[in-house]
């Protein structure tokens, strides 16, 4: 217990000084977030162009969209907040900074998350913040206790199975130099298969989202109940109770599979 | 001539060294013709007709949009603040052909690679979303040309925009902001007739929409006769325009040349 304070202490001090670090490049800051924001933006504007014209997609109103695609947007953004120096891990092997990061006396995934300087994130977290709050308002959500609770918690879920791709994927680069391809598909798919109503996709499809790459559980089924949708699915909603799970699972097995690969690494010759 | 067809050459021999990453951006675009033909098909329910598409017309749009939208992503911000950073610029700017030149050199052996790999992933963008022959003879024979105006203002854009990094070296945010409002404005995923009116009527005072929404529409036949042949002659006096100002921008930016760690 003592070790995982010091640990969670350490982290907290290297991501601390990582945000003062960024917000050295004053003239860098806005436009940093402002990227950010035209990211998620344009891909919300998307969304709400469509139900402008459209007013339901696959039984969901605008409120309930918005809905889904804040809280994985939340979910997204918590995990780069957390952990984004992990998608820099090619280029931290590559420039011989890892072996700093496996000398040092702290754990290396923090060590490794919490060396970058991008202030992206504020950016995504300012366009999650403001779609989710806007469709917390608009949506019909019956907000208990419980609720609330499990809304947290199924935000924390997605970050963390969003969060396992690329733990997963900086496993892979300790192995191989470039993980870029990887990275490209790995992020884009998560991106844009779930941030909409898994009822687009034919049953096939919802099933592989579900239990082969799940995907689904980031933000689509935990909304799905919030939301009390009970469209025909080809999956079982109540599977959606298990999204904090998922995510805590595979995060573990993500992070092992990291933690493994450590021992195969070679360096690139500094 | 010569040295800038050697240096598409070269353009494109470099694109091919990257081959997982020749690969893995069709894959990207595939899945999201993918989710984008999925959430409009849902959408439509059976609608017959919407802002003048058709289900069949708009699968065929943005299939083909998202296929020509990969060239938005420029490689000319990252390489011109790489070059402009490491003080590599001076071997550019030596050069016995323009700075402007060779970018937009390197900019076609990039486009040109990456339309080739574009049609040999069409057929399965075909299968995921849906392709269909263009509208016409004529949609037919105005579509290369549309696409062609389309590609030589996507790329000064993007040189535009390289360019700002001799001002502040780095251009990471500029251009990523540029990539996604750009493609947005340009029709990428939402043809411009479905926009709301004031969203429509800046997409339309705007030139990205000749780079994915003209051609496209023309070649599915929403816009067609004289409207089509309007439609490249805005284009080409966009390029004239924006080429006007990729050289008054040089001017200025040649005049700030620093040379990094010389």
């Amino acid at each position: 217990m003592a070790e995982l304070t010091r640990e969670v202490r350490l982290y907290l001090v290297l991501r601390a000084a990582s945000i003062r670090g960024a917000l050295q490049y004053r003239g860098n800051i806005a436009i940093m977030v402002l990227a950010g924001f035209a990211y998620q933006g344009s891909g919300f504007a998307f969304v709400w162009v469509l139900m402008h014209t459209f007013g339901t997609v696959a039984g969901w109103g605008l409120g309930d969209m918005a809905f889904l695609y804040g809280m994985r947007l939340l979910s997204h953004a918590v995990w780069l907040l957390l952990l984004d120096g992990v998608t820099h891990s090619d280029q931290s092997i590559r420039d011989g900074q890892f072996e700093r990061m496996l000398l040092r006396p702290a754990n290396t995934m923090s060590l490794l998350a919490t060396n970058t300087r991008s202030l992206m994130s504020f950016g995504d977290l300012t366009v999650g913040v403001l779609v989710f709050g806007i469709a917390v308002t608009v949506a019909d959500v019956d907000w208990s206790p419980l609720a609330m609770l499990f809304a947290v918690l199924a935000i924390l879920g997605g970050a963390l199975i969003e969060a396992s791709v690329s733990v997963a994927i900086a496993g892979v680069s300790i192995r191989i130099i470039d993980t870029w391809a990887f990275r490209m598909v790995g992020y884009d798919a998560v991106d844009k298969l779930s941030s909409y109503p898994l009822g687009i996709f034919g049953n096939g499809a919802q099933k592989l989202l579900t239990y082969a790459f799940p995907f689904a559980f980031i933000a689509f089924l935990p909304a799905n109940l919030l939301l009390g949708h009970d469209g025909d699915l080809a999956v079982p909603a109540w599977l959606g109770y298990l999204a904090p799970l998922v995510g805590i699972a595979l995060f573990t097995l993500a992070y092992r599979f990291f933690h493994r690969q450590l021992r195969h690494f070679q360096g690139v010759g500094h | 001539m010569r040295p800038y067809l050697a240096y598409v050459r070269a353009a494109a021999l470099i694109a091919m060294q990257y081959r997982t990453a020749l690969f893995s951006s069709p894959v990207v675009t595939l899945i999201w013709i993918l989710v984008l033909t999925r959430v409009w098909s849902q959408a439509y329910q059976g609608r017959p007709v919407v802002a003048g598409f058709t289900l069949q017309t708009t699968i065929v749009y943005l299939t083909l949009a998202s296929l020509q939208a990969v060239v938005i992503d420029s490689p000319l911000p990252f390489v011109i603040a790489g070059r402009v950073r490491t003080g590599e610029v001076i071997f550019d700017v030596n050069r016995p052909i323009g700075f402007a030149g060779q970018m937009l050199a390197l900019q076609a052996g990039q486009t040109g690679t990456q339309l080739i790999v574009v049609l040999a992933a069409a057929p399965l963008a075909a299968w995921i979303g849906g392709l269909a022959a263009p509208a016409g003879v004529t949609a037919g024979l105005l579509y290369p040309v549309a696409l062609l105006a389309g590609l030589v203002l996507n790329a000064l854009l993007g040189l535009l925009i390289g360019l700002s990094a001799f001002w502040t070296v780095d251009n990471w945010g500029l251009s990523t902001l540029y990539r996604f409002v750009a493609a947005f404005l340009a029709g990428a995923a939402v043809p411009l007739t479905f926009l709301p009116g004031p969203l429509r009527a800046v997409a339309e005072a705007l030139p990205f929409r000749f780079v994915v929404y003209e051609p496209a529409a023309i070649y599915v036949g929403q816009v067609q006769g004289a409207e089509a042949v309007r439609a490249l002659g805005l284009a080409v006096l966009w390029i004239v325009v924006v080429a006007g100002l990729v050289a008054l921008v040089w001017r200025r930016a040649f005049r700030r040349v620093v040379i990094h760690g010389g």
